[in-house]
Protein backbone atom coordinates (compact mmCIF):
# COMPACT_ATOMS: atom_id res chain seq x y z
CA UNK A 1 0.00 0.00 0.00
CA UNK A 2 2.66 2.58 1.06
CA UNK A 3 4.71 1.79 -2.32
CA UNK A 4 1.53 3.24 -4.32
CA UNK A 5 1.19 6.03 -2.28
CA UNK A 6 5.08 6.40 -2.68
CA UNK A 7 4.06 5.84 -5.96
CA UNK A 8 1.33 8.29 -6.54
CA UNK A 9 3.74 11.11 -4.83
CA UNK A 10 6.30 10.89 -6.72
CA UNK A 11 4.72 10.91 -9.98
CA UNK A 12 3.00 14.27 -8.71
CA UNK A 13 5.98 15.65 -7.50
CA UNK A 14 7.91 15.05 -11.26
CA UNK A 15 4.83 16.56 -13.07
CA UNK A 16 4.85 19.42 -10.33
CA UNK A 17 8.27 19.67 -10.74
CA UNK A 18 8.10 19.65 -14.67
CA UNK A 19 5.30 22.04 -14.49
CA UNK A 20 4.76 24.68 -11.68
CA UNK A 21 8.43 24.50 -10.43
CA UNK A 22 10.05 25.68 -13.62
CA UNK A 23 8.48 29.15 -12.99
CA UNK A 24 9.68 29.14 -9.36
CA UNK A 25 13.73 28.93 -9.82
CA UNK A 26 15.47 30.44 -6.92
CA UNK A 27 19.35 31.14 -8.13
CA UNK A 28 18.35 29.08 -11.41
CA UNK A 29 17.75 26.15 -9.74
CA UNK A 30 14.44 23.73 -9.07
CA UNK A 31 13.86 21.70 -5.90
CA UNK A 32 14.01 17.75 -6.23
CA UNK A 33 10.99 16.60 -4.40
CA UNK A 34 11.26 13.06 -5.88
CA UNK A 35 14.70 13.18 -3.59
CA UNK A 36 13.09 15.50 -0.69
CA UNK A 37 10.89 12.26 0.02
CA UNK A 38 13.26 9.45 -0.65
CA UNK A 39 15.56 11.38 2.19
CA UNK A 40 12.46 11.56 4.29
CA UNK A 41 11.02 8.67 3.91
CA UNK A 42 14.67 6.60 4.28
CA UNK A 43 15.13 8.47 7.64
CA UNK A 44 11.92 7.56 8.96
CA UNK A 45 11.75 3.68 7.74
CA UNK A 46 15.37 2.31 6.97
CA UNK A 47 17.88 1.43 4.70
CA UNK A 48 15.77 -1.16 2.78
CA UNK A 49 12.64 0.81 2.74
CA UNK A 50 15.54 3.67 1.53
CA UNK A 51 16.68 1.76 -1.15
CA UNK A 52 13.46 0.77 -2.43
CA UNK A 53 11.95 4.21 -2.32
CA UNK A 54 14.86 5.53 -3.93
CA UNK A 55 14.81 2.81 -6.97
CA UNK A 56 11.24 3.86 -7.41
CA UNK A 57 11.70 7.62 -7.66
CA UNK A 58 14.81 7.85 -9.47
CA UNK A 59 13.77 4.90 -12.02
CA UNK A 60 10.52 6.88 -12.50
CA UNK A 61 12.22 9.95 -13.49
CA UNK A 62 14.54 7.94 -15.90
CA UNK A 63 11.80 6.26 -17.17
CA UNK A 64 9.62 10.00 -17.95
CA UNK A 65 12.29 12.22 -18.81
CA UNK A 66 15.98 10.14 -18.98
CA UNK A 67 18.37 9.84 -21.76
CA UNK A 68 20.06 6.70 -19.73
CA UNK A 69 17.70 4.70 -17.76
CA UNK A 70 19.44 4.37 -14.29
CA UNK A 71 21.12 8.45 -13.97
CA UNK A 72 18.83 9.10 -11.62
CA UNK A 73 18.29 5.59 -10.36
CA UNK A 74 21.71 5.19 -8.99
CA UNK A 75 21.95 8.29 -6.85
CA UNK A 76 18.57 8.13 -5.62
CA UNK A 77 18.64 4.61 -3.97
CA UNK A 78 22.05 4.84 -3.11
CA UNK A 79 21.24 8.35 -0.71
CA UNK A 80 18.07 6.32 0.24
CA UNK A 81 20.26 2.94 1.57
CA UNK A 82 22.79 5.78 3.46
CA UNK A 83 20.30 7.95 5.00
CA UNK A 84 18.49 4.76 6.04
CA UNK A 85 21.45 3.14 7.74
CA UNK A 86 21.24 6.57 10.05
CA UNK A 87 17.54 5.73 11.08
CA UNK A 88 18.35 4.06 14.38
CA UNK A 89 20.77 6.87 15.16
CA UNK A 90 18.86 9.84 14.81
CA UNK A 91 16.23 11.80 16.96
CA UNK A 92 13.64 11.71 14.59
CA UNK A 93 11.80 14.88 16.45
CA UNK A 94 14.41 17.33 16.23
CA UNK A 95 13.68 19.32 12.46
CA UNK A 96 17.15 20.40 11.97
CA UNK A 97 18.18 16.55 11.16
CA UNK A 98 16.03 16.37 8.15
CA UNK A 99 16.95 19.74 7.42
CA UNK A 100 20.88 18.62 7.43
CA UNK A 101 20.26 15.22 6.02
CA UNK A 102 18.13 16.87 2.91
CA UNK A 103 21.22 19.70 2.31
CA UNK A 104 24.05 16.35 2.76
CA UNK A 105 21.81 13.95 0.88
CA UNK A 106 21.16 16.54 -2.25
CA UNK A 107 25.08 17.25 -2.53
CA UNK A 108 25.84 13.43 -2.41
CA UNK A 109 23.06 12.49 -5.02
CA UNK A 110 24.16 15.74 -7.22
CA UNK A 111 27.70 14.86 -6.71
CA UNK A 112 27.29 11.04 -7.91
CA UNK A 113 25.19 12.49 -11.04
CA UNK A 114 27.34 14.80 -11.75
CA UNK A 115 30.59 11.86 -11.46
CA UNK A 116 27.61 9.86 -14.62
CA UNK A 117 27.21 12.75 -16.44
CA UNK A 118 31.39 13.05 -16.99
CA UNK A 119 32.22 9.66 -17.11
CA UNK A 120 28.90 9.27 -20.04
CA UNK A 121 30.95 12.37 -21.84
CA UNK A 122 34.16 10.84 -21.36
CA UNK A 123 32.96 7.31 -22.93
CA UNK A 124 31.59 9.70 -25.84
CA UNK A 125 27.79 9.07 -25.12
CA UNK A 126 27.29 12.85 -25.10
CA UNK A 127 28.24 15.46 -26.56
CA UNK A 128 29.13 18.65 -25.38
CA UNK A 129 31.56 20.01 -23.06
CA UNK A 130 33.30 18.64 -19.81
CA UNK A 131 31.58 20.12 -16.92
CA UNK A 132 33.87 21.54 -13.93
CA UNK A 133 33.44 20.13 -10.65
CA UNK A 134 33.73 23.14 -8.91
CA UNK A 135 31.52 25.67 -10.88
CA UNK A 136 28.84 23.17 -10.59
CA UNK A 137 28.73 23.13 -6.89
CA UNK A 138 28.80 26.92 -7.12
CA UNK A 139 25.76 26.51 -9.72
CA UNK A 140 23.96 24.26 -9.42
CA UNK A 141 24.38 21.58 -6.35
CA UNK A 142 24.80 24.63 -3.75
CA UNK A 143 21.43 26.50 -4.64
CA UNK A 144 19.63 22.67 -4.68
CA UNK A 145 20.58 21.65 -2.04
CA UNK A 146 20.07 25.08 0.10
CA UNK A 147 16.42 25.22 -2.09
CA UNK A 148 15.81 20.97 -0.80
CA UNK A 149 16.62 21.78 2.56
CA UNK A 150 14.48 24.94 3.11
CA UNK A 151 11.42 23.09 1.96
CA UNK A 152 11.57 20.52 4.29
CA UNK A 153 9.88 22.15 7.48
CA UNK A 154 6.64 22.37 4.91
CA UNK A 155 6.50 18.62 4.52
CA UNK A 156 8.58 16.98 7.38
CA UNK A 157 5.85 17.12 9.78
CA UNK A 158 2.90 15.84 7.75
CA UNK A 159 5.09 13.02 6.30
CA UNK A 160 6.55 12.15 10.22
CA UNK A 161 2.82 11.52 11.24
CA UNK A 162 1.82 9.94 8.12
CA UNK A 163 5.20 7.92 8.80
CA UNK A 164 4.02 7.24 12.39
CA UNK A 165 0.35 6.45 12.54
CA UNK A 166 -1.14 7.40 8.88
CA UNK A 167 -0.79 5.65 5.70
CA UNK A 168 2.62 5.61 5.23
CA UNK A 169 3.45 3.48 8.16
CA UNK A 170 5.36 0.14 8.43
CA UNK A 171 3.49 -2.73 9.96
CA UNK A 172 6.22 -3.25 12.69
CA UNK A 173 7.04 -7.19 12.82
CA UNK B 1 22.20 -8.06 14.68
CA UNK B 2 23.50 -4.99 13.08
CA UNK B 3 26.15 -6.72 11.17
CA UNK B 4 23.86 -9.26 10.07
CA UNK B 5 21.64 -6.32 8.67
CA UNK B 6 24.21 -4.36 7.38
CA UNK B 7 25.63 -7.65 5.60
CA UNK B 8 21.87 -8.30 4.03
CA UNK B 9 21.40 -4.53 2.82
CA UNK B 10 24.78 -3.77 1.92
CA UNK B 11 24.39 -7.24 -0.34
CA UNK B 12 21.12 -6.01 -2.22
CA UNK B 13 22.32 -2.20 -2.33
CA UNK B 14 25.19 -3.25 -3.98
CA UNK B 15 22.81 -5.95 -6.26
CA UNK B 16 20.71 -2.97 -7.51
CA UNK B 17 24.04 -0.27 -7.76
CA UNK B 18 25.39 -2.62 -10.22
CA UNK B 19 21.97 -2.97 -11.94
CA UNK B 20 21.76 0.46 -12.59
CA UNK B 21 25.41 0.43 -14.29
CA UNK B 22 24.32 -1.72 -16.15
CA UNK B 23 20.98 -0.11 -17.52
CA UNK B 24 23.15 2.95 -17.86
CA UNK B 25 25.46 1.31 -20.38
CA UNK B 26 22.99 0.02 -22.70
CA UNK B 27 20.85 3.04 -22.67
CA UNK B 28 21.48 6.48 -23.57
CA UNK B 29 20.69 8.78 -26.42
CA UNK B 30 22.12 6.28 -29.36
CA UNK B 31 18.95 4.47 -28.81
CA UNK B 32 16.55 4.33 -31.85
CA UNK B 33 13.50 3.65 -29.34
CA UNK B 34 12.28 3.80 -26.87
CA UNK B 35 11.48 0.91 -24.27
CA UNK B 36 7.92 -0.39 -24.05
CA UNK B 37 7.70 0.96 -21.04
CA UNK B 38 8.87 4.59 -21.36
CA UNK B 39 6.11 4.98 -23.78
CA UNK B 40 3.80 3.75 -21.74
CA UNK B 41 4.85 6.18 -19.08
CA UNK B 42 5.28 9.03 -21.39
CA UNK B 43 1.98 8.56 -23.46
CA UNK B 44 -0.07 8.85 -19.98
CA UNK B 45 2.04 11.49 -18.18
CA UNK B 46 2.37 13.75 -21.18
CA UNK B 47 -1.90 14.38 -21.23
CA UNK B 48 -1.89 15.01 -17.66
CA UNK B 49 1.18 17.67 -17.56
CA UNK B 50 -0.63 19.36 -20.56
CA UNK B 51 -3.20 20.22 -18.01
CA UNK B 52 -1.62 21.06 -15.40
CA UNK B 53 0.13 23.39 -17.83
CA UNK B 54 -2.85 24.31 -19.56
CA UNK B 55 -4.17 25.40 -16.07
CA UNK B 56 -1.23 27.46 -14.66
CA UNK B 57 -0.97 29.37 -17.70
CA UNK B 58 -4.31 30.64 -17.31
CA UNK B 59 -3.65 31.72 -13.67
CA UNK B 60 -0.61 33.22 -15.18
CA UNK B 61 -2.79 35.12 -17.57
CA UNK B 62 -5.32 36.30 -14.89
CA UNK B 63 -2.83 37.23 -12.48
CA UNK B 64 -0.75 39.66 -15.05
CA UNK B 65 -4.21 40.76 -16.25
CA UNK B 66 -5.28 42.47 -13.06
CA UNK B 67 -1.74 43.61 -11.74
CA UNK B 68 -1.04 45.13 -15.42
CA UNK B 69 -3.96 47.26 -16.54
CA UNK B 70 -2.74 50.63 -14.81
CA UNK B 71 -0.41 50.65 -16.60
CA UNK B 72 -1.86 49.32 -20.29
CA UNK B 73 -3.70 52.83 -20.95
CA UNK B 74 0.08 54.39 -20.64
CA UNK B 75 1.36 51.62 -22.66
CA UNK B 76 -1.02 52.10 -25.28
CA UNK B 77 0.26 55.36 -26.05
CA UNK B 78 3.50 54.22 -26.57
CA UNK B 79 2.81 51.33 -28.74
CA UNK B 80 1.63 53.77 -31.11
CA UNK B 81 4.35 55.77 -31.47
CA UNK B 82 6.40 52.70 -31.72
CA UNK B 83 4.61 51.44 -34.69
CA UNK B 84 4.87 54.26 -36.43
CA UNK B 85 8.68 54.54 -35.98
CA UNK B 86 8.83 50.90 -37.08
CA UNK B 87 6.24 51.48 -39.87
CA UNK B 88 9.08 54.04 -41.24
CA UNK B 89 12.14 52.03 -40.48
CA UNK B 90 9.82 48.95 -42.62
CA UNK B 91 10.17 50.63 -45.67
CA UNK B 92 13.19 51.72 -44.93
CA UNK B 93 13.67 48.14 -44.58
CA UNK B 94 11.80 47.29 -47.47
CA UNK B 95 13.81 48.69 -49.77
CA UNK B 96 17.60 47.35 -48.47
CA UNK B 97 15.76 44.52 -49.10
CA UNK B 98 14.89 45.11 -52.72
CA UNK B 99 18.36 46.30 -53.12
CA UNK B 100 19.60 42.84 -51.54
CA UNK B 101 17.35 41.16 -53.84
CA UNK B 102 18.98 42.54 -57.00
CA UNK B 103 22.47 42.24 -55.99
CA UNK B 104 21.87 38.37 -55.03
CA UNK B 105 20.72 37.83 -58.29
CA UNK B 106 24.06 39.90 -60.21
CA UNK B 107 26.38 37.95 -57.87
CA UNK B 108 24.02 34.39 -58.68
CA UNK B 109 24.57 33.73 -54.72
CA UNK B 110 22.32 30.85 -53.68
CA UNK B 111 19.75 32.28 -51.60
CA UNK B 112 20.00 30.51 -48.45
CA UNK B 113 17.38 32.53 -46.64
CA UNK B 114 14.45 31.77 -49.48
CA UNK B 115 14.86 28.11 -48.33
CA UNK B 116 11.91 26.57 -46.36
CA UNK B 117 11.00 24.31 -43.78
CA UNK B 118 7.98 21.80 -43.66
CA UNK B 119 7.32 22.07 -39.77
CA UNK B 120 5.04 21.24 -37.37
CA UNK B 121 4.09 23.31 -34.38
CA UNK B 122 3.92 22.35 -30.81
CA UNK B 123 3.46 23.18 -27.15
CA UNK B 124 6.13 22.73 -24.57
CA UNK B 125 3.94 21.08 -21.67
CA UNK B 126 7.08 20.51 -19.55
CA UNK B 127 10.71 20.66 -18.50
CA UNK B 128 13.15 18.15 -17.53
CA UNK B 129 12.80 18.11 -13.22
CA UNK B 130 16.40 17.73 -12.85
CA UNK B 131 18.73 20.54 -12.50
CA UNK B 132 21.49 18.75 -14.69
CA UNK B 133 19.41 17.98 -17.85
CA UNK B 134 18.30 20.83 -20.06
CA UNK B 135 15.08 19.13 -22.06
CA UNK B 136 11.39 20.18 -22.46
CA UNK B 137 8.46 17.79 -23.33
CA UNK B 138 6.42 18.58 -26.42
CA UNK B 139 2.97 17.65 -27.12
CA UNK B 140 3.59 15.80 -30.57
CA UNK B 141 5.27 12.43 -31.44
CA UNK B 142 5.77 10.04 -33.98
CA UNK B 143 1.51 10.41 -34.28
CA UNK B 144 2.16 13.74 -36.09
CA UNK B 145 5.61 12.68 -37.86
CA UNK B 146 8.03 13.79 -35.44
CA UNK B 147 10.92 11.88 -35.96
CA UNK B 148 13.92 11.77 -33.58
CA UNK B 149 17.09 14.35 -34.28
CA UNK B 150 14.70 17.10 -36.07
CA UNK B 151 15.43 20.91 -35.42
CA UNK B 152 13.49 22.25 -33.19
CA UNK B 153 12.69 26.71 -33.77
CA UNK B 154 10.71 28.98 -32.72
CA UNK B 155 10.72 32.42 -34.64
CA UNK B 156 13.00 33.80 -32.99
CA UNK B 157 15.59 31.30 -33.25
CA UNK B 158 17.13 27.52 -32.60
CA UNK B 159 15.93 25.55 -30.00
CA UNK B 160 17.35 22.11 -29.62
CA UNK B 161 16.80 18.93 -31.39
CA UNK B 162 14.07 16.02 -30.88
CA UNK B 163 16.38 13.53 -28.45
CA UNK B 164 13.30 10.57 -28.35
CA UNK B 165 9.47 10.07 -29.07
CA UNK B 166 6.36 8.59 -28.19
CA UNK B 167 3.68 8.40 -29.92
CA UNK B 168 2.24 11.49 -28.30
CA UNK B 169 5.04 13.44 -27.35
CA UNK B 170 8.42 14.43 -27.97
CA UNK B 171 11.55 15.23 -25.44
CA UNK B 172 13.56 18.06 -26.80
CA UNK B 173 17.57 18.73 -25.88
CA UNK B 174 17.64 22.43 -25.70
CA UNK B 175 21.38 24.30 -26.81
CA UNK B 176 22.14 25.42 -23.37
CA UNK B 177 22.35 21.92 -22.31
CA UNK B 178 25.57 21.55 -21.55
CA UNK B 179 26.07 18.07 -23.74
CA UNK B 180 24.47 19.99 -26.93
CA UNK B 181 26.93 20.96 -29.66
CA UNK B 182 25.90 22.67 -32.43
CA UNK B 183 27.86 23.59 -35.81
CA UNK B 184 27.97 27.80 -35.62
CA UNK B 185 28.67 30.47 -38.26
CA UNK B 186 29.34 34.13 -37.54
CA UNK B 187 27.06 35.74 -39.98
CA UNK B 188 28.98 38.38 -40.99
CA UNK B 189 32.52 37.45 -41.34
CA UNK B 190 31.51 33.43 -41.50
CA UNK B 191 33.91 32.23 -39.00
CA UNK B 192 33.13 28.90 -37.96
CA UNK B 193 33.00 27.21 -34.28
CA UNK B 194 30.94 24.91 -32.00
CA UNK B 195 28.01 26.40 -30.21
CA UNK B 196 27.77 24.36 -26.55
CA UNK B 197 25.94 24.67 -23.79
CA UNK B 198 27.65 26.36 -21.04
CA UNK B 199 27.32 25.76 -16.84
CA UNK B 200 26.41 29.42 -17.00
CA UNK B 201 22.85 29.08 -16.97
CA UNK B 202 20.82 30.33 -20.09
CA UNK B 203 23.98 31.37 -22.02
CA UNK B 204 26.12 29.74 -24.99
CA UNK B 205 29.80 29.14 -25.91
CA UNK B 206 30.94 29.22 -29.11
CA UNK B 207 34.85 27.35 -28.95
CA UNK B 208 36.96 26.72 -31.76
CA UNK B 209 37.48 30.04 -33.09
CA UNK B 210 40.88 30.67 -35.14
CA UNK B 211 43.11 33.23 -33.13
CA UNK B 212 42.59 35.51 -36.16
CA UNK B 213 39.41 35.71 -36.93
CA UNK B 214 37.75 39.11 -36.77
CA UNK B 215 35.10 37.82 -34.25
CA UNK B 216 33.46 41.01 -31.87
CA UNK B 217 30.94 41.31 -29.45
CA UNK B 218 27.68 42.02 -30.91
CA UNK B 219 27.94 39.65 -34.05
CA UNK B 220 25.05 37.58 -34.82
CA UNK B 221 25.67 33.60 -34.64
CA UNK B 222 24.00 31.35 -37.25
CA UNK B 223 23.72 27.67 -37.43
CA UNK B 224 26.19 26.53 -40.36
CA UNK B 225 24.62 23.28 -40.82
CA UNK B 226 27.90 20.92 -41.09
CA UNK B 227 26.77 17.87 -38.23
CA UNK B 228 23.64 17.15 -40.86
CA UNK B 229 21.06 17.79 -37.75
CA UNK B 230 20.58 21.60 -37.82
CA UNK B 231 19.84 23.55 -41.33
CA UNK B 232 21.98 25.94 -42.19
CA UNK B 233 21.24 29.57 -41.56
CA UNK B 234 18.94 29.44 -38.34
CA UNK B 235 20.23 32.36 -35.99
CA UNK B 236 21.38 31.20 -32.34
CA UNK B 237 22.26 34.19 -30.63
CA UNK B 238 24.42 37.28 -30.20
CA UNK B 239 27.94 37.39 -28.77
CA UNK B 240 28.09 38.91 -25.70
CA UNK B 241 31.93 38.65 -24.97
CA UNK B 242 35.07 37.08 -26.84
CA UNK B 243 38.04 35.41 -24.50
CA UNK B 244 41.40 33.88 -25.65
CA UNK B 245 41.32 30.17 -24.55
CA UNK B 246 44.56 30.02 -22.16
CA UNK B 247 46.27 27.48 -24.80
CA UNK B 248 46.87 31.10 -27.11
CA UNK B 249 45.71 29.05 -29.95
CA UNK B 250 42.04 29.60 -30.09
CA UNK B 251 39.76 32.00 -28.78
CA UNK B 252 35.99 31.39 -27.45
CA UNK B 253 33.13 33.21 -27.43
CA UNK B 254 29.83 33.70 -25.10
CA UNK B 255 26.62 33.90 -26.89
CA UNK B 256 23.64 35.27 -25.42
CA UNK B 257 20.82 32.83 -27.40
CA UNK B 258 17.81 34.61 -28.85
CA UNK B 259 15.18 32.38 -27.77
CA UNK B 260 14.02 32.59 -24.41
CA UNK B 261 14.32 29.53 -22.79
CA UNK B 262 12.74 30.11 -19.82
CA UNK B 263 9.74 30.85 -21.28
CA UNK B 264 9.47 28.76 -23.85
CA UNK B 265 5.78 28.08 -24.95
CA UNK B 266 5.48 27.48 -28.82
CA UNK B 267 7.61 25.92 -30.96
CA UNK B 268 8.10 24.44 -34.35
CA UNK B 269 9.45 21.01 -35.53
CA UNK B 270 11.30 21.01 -38.78
CA UNK B 271 9.98 18.27 -40.42
CA UNK B 272 11.39 18.68 -43.82
CA UNK B 273 14.25 20.89 -45.40
CA UNK B 274 13.32 22.31 -48.92
CA UNK B 275 16.89 22.92 -50.23
CA UNK B 276 17.81 24.08 -53.83
CA UNK B 277 18.26 20.05 -54.51
CA UNK B 278 14.72 19.39 -54.11
CA UNK B 279 13.00 18.24 -50.34
CA UNK B 280 15.09 16.25 -48.06
CA UNK B 281 13.49 15.19 -45.19
CA UNK B 282 15.39 16.12 -41.94
CA UNK B 283 16.32 14.18 -38.88
CA UNK B 284 15.30 10.43 -38.35
CA UNK B 285 18.38 9.11 -39.71
CA UNK B 286 17.82 5.48 -38.20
Amino acid sequence: MRYLIMTVVFLVSLILQSTLFSHLTVAGVKPDLVLIFIILYALLHGPKEGVLAGLLGGLLQDLLFGQFIGMNALPKLTVGYMFGVLERKIYKENLLIPMAALFLGTFVNETILYLLRQISYLMGKTGGISLNYLVSVKDVIFSTAVYNSCLAPFIYGKFYKSSQKGLLRTIDG
Amino acid sequence: MLRYILNRYVLGFVALAVLALVLISYTGRDRTNLTPVEKIIKNTVTPVESGVTRVLNGINDIFRTVFTIGSIKEENEKLKQRIAELESENILLREYEYQNIRLRELLQFKDTVSRSFDTVSASVVGRNPSNWFETVTINRGKDDGVKKNMPVITSQGLVGHVINVSDSSAEVLLIVDSSSAVGGLVQINRTPGVIEGLDKKGYLKMSYISKEAPVREKQVVITSGLGGIFPKGIPIGRITEVEMESNGLVKHATVRPFVDFNRLEEVMVIKTVFGENGPSSSGGGE
